[in-house]
């Protein structure tokens, strides 16, 4: 398949963006990136809360009641966030409300206070591309967008004839074309320690954490929409995905459910795992499927393995329940 | 189905677990070279024209980007095509707590910035990346030479790499056009 490799990065989305590409000719592989890397900032111009020219500022300043025709990357968007969060029951929220108000001046609102009652069920997607809020309400879409542009970048990519790559955005990454690629997890509490390996096949991944290094913060920390807290720094979690946008929200589920997630990873055929000091808890297919056990003991827990001989499949130990409560403090 | 495959294994390793302690991972994006044909086309002529300044013109860049200056002299190439002036083509360096970028930016005649592009990201969890010594040793280093840098970085999730001090280093190489570079 191919003979030349090209590797290109650029900063966009807050993060470098990084683009491997393996194919036949090296000025195609590079014509084929610049158009991704432009794919990426055209969904980053759409969806910034910065800009006054995105459709998110234009969605958060309008009137409530108002009928508002979006491009339609941002409403795939927000009608995926929304089922996201139908899943999660609402622990992934784009809706800016309630105990998160807290993040509110973070939006650049004129005018307008959120409603604190706010919620994705005062979000209604309408045909034609359009999306009106029932209540006063603000979207910040930052827990999904970056996955989304992953995925239109592979779009971008594979349509132009691109036999095999990467796209990774940060750490939310996505693998296309049938090869595999390695990737490595850090450890939430030490960014200097690798805490799993993964092989890559056409698959997205993502992470999300709050990393106690405060190097590596990530632009938005995960707040529960419960109680608008943040998630306890030191813990992350990973969920791979067919595409790197439901990956990317369904971090923010793991984060804050524990294995109470298994049912919304299902629902897409992912598979993830939370990583904190000492524990790892992984929530897949098989252990809620039936296959393993009951939903109530979807994820399976297990210590870190002491080095890479020792991987954690098979491996079921009886531990502290991670279940939601405990799972994020 | 995908439960099935060994995708998975936890371990507890360096992130630079092949070398010795304090390593370098790095990945190496685009030569100089490369970026230069990348940016402005094969048919482009480079010539190689630094920009030197006094500590008044540092003052002022500073000033105008709110962004620290520590340096008095910046890589700049001037681009022409057919004799008339295309742009500039300027490489830059910055650096965060474990992280350290080289990139270049392709400027437009008039000053304005045509696009961007990372060469070289390292990354270091052993040294000191903010240390002047650690940095120096891979000044004028291009590819092909022998480095002693692990190749390869990893693909790796989580843990976001901040862009911010590339942001920063652009208003700063933006106020250094306006200073120095557009009126020489």
């Amino acid at each position: 398949m191919c003979c030349e490799r090209v590797k290109r990065a650029r900063p966009l989305l807050g993060t470098l963006v990084e683009i491997s590409l393996a194919g036949n000719s090296e000025s195609e592989l590079h014509s084929a990136a610049a158009a991704a890397f432009s794919g990426i900032a055209q969904i980053h111009d759409l969806m910034s809360l910065q800009s006054m020219d995105s459709d998110v500022f234009r969605l958060n300043n309008a009137p409530v009641g108002a009928t508002v025709k979006i491009n339609p990357h941002t409403w795939r968007v927000i009608e995926l966030a929304g089922e996201v969060s139908r899943l999660s029951d609402g622990k992934f929220d784009i809706a800016v409300g309630g105990a998160m108000l807290a993040r509110a001046d973070a939006l650049r609102l004129r005018n307008k206070v959120p409603d604190a009652r706010a919620t994705f069920r005062d979000i209604e997607v309408l045909d034609g591309s359009r999306v009106r809020f029932r209540r006063a309400l603000a979207i910040d879409v930052g827990g999904i967008a970056k996955g989304y542009a992953v995925d239109h970048a592979v779009r971008i990519l594979r349509d132009l004839g691109v036999p095999a790559g990467c796209v990774n955005a940060g750490g939310d990454l996505r693998v296309f074309g049938g090869e595999s690629v390695p990737v490595q997890v850090r450890d939430p509490g030490n960014p200097a320690v690798v805490r799993a390996n993964i092989d890559l096949l056409d698959r997205a991944l993502a992470t999300s954490a709050n990393y106690a290094d405060g190097a590596f913060t990530a632009a938005g920390a995960v707040l529960d929409p419960g109680d608008g807290k943040t998630v306890t720094p030191g813990r992350s979690a990973s969920v791979r995905a067919k595409s790197c946008a439901v990956a990317d929200a369904l971090t923010k589920c793991v984060l804050l459910l524990g294995a109470s997630s298994a049912p919304a990873l299902r629902h897409y055929e992912a598979d993830g795992f939370l990583l904190d000091g000492e524990t790892s808890l992984v929530i897949d297919i098989d252990a809620c499927s039936g296959g393993i056990g009951d939903t109530k003991q979807s994820g399976r827990l297990a210590r870190p393995a002491l080095s890479a001989e020792r991987g954690l499949k098979g491996e079921r130990l009886p531990g502290p329940d991670l279940q939601t409560g405990s799972a994020v403090a | 189905m995908a439960g099935h495959d060994n995708w998975l294994r936890f371990v507890s390793i360096p992130v630079a677990a092949v070398a010795v302690a304090g390593q370098v991972q790095a990945a190496q994006y685009l030569t100089i070279d490369q970026a230069q044909k990348l940016m402005f086309g094969k048919s482009a002529t480079f010539k190689r024209s630094d920009l030197k300044w006094d500590a008044t013109a540092a003052a002022a860049i500073q000033q105008a980007s709110g962004v620290r200056v520590t340096r008095n002299k910046q890589p700049v190439w001037e681009v022409t095509e057919g004799g008339a002036l295309t742009g500039y083509f300027i490489v830059d360096e910055v650096y965060g707590k474990h992280e350290y970028i080289t990139y270049a930016v392709a400027l437009d005649a008039s000053g304005r910035v045509r696009q961007l592009e990372v060469l070289v990201y390292r990354e270091s969890y052993g040294y000191e990346i903010r240390n002047p010594a650690w940095r120096a040793q891979f000044i004028g280093k291009k590819h092909g030479d022998p480095v002693t840098l692990e190749e390869d970085i990893k693909n790796i999730s989580g843990a976001t790499m901040s862009c911010r001090h590339i942001s920063e280093g652009v208003k700063r190489l933006l106020a250094t056009y306006d200073h120095v570079l557009r009126t020489r």
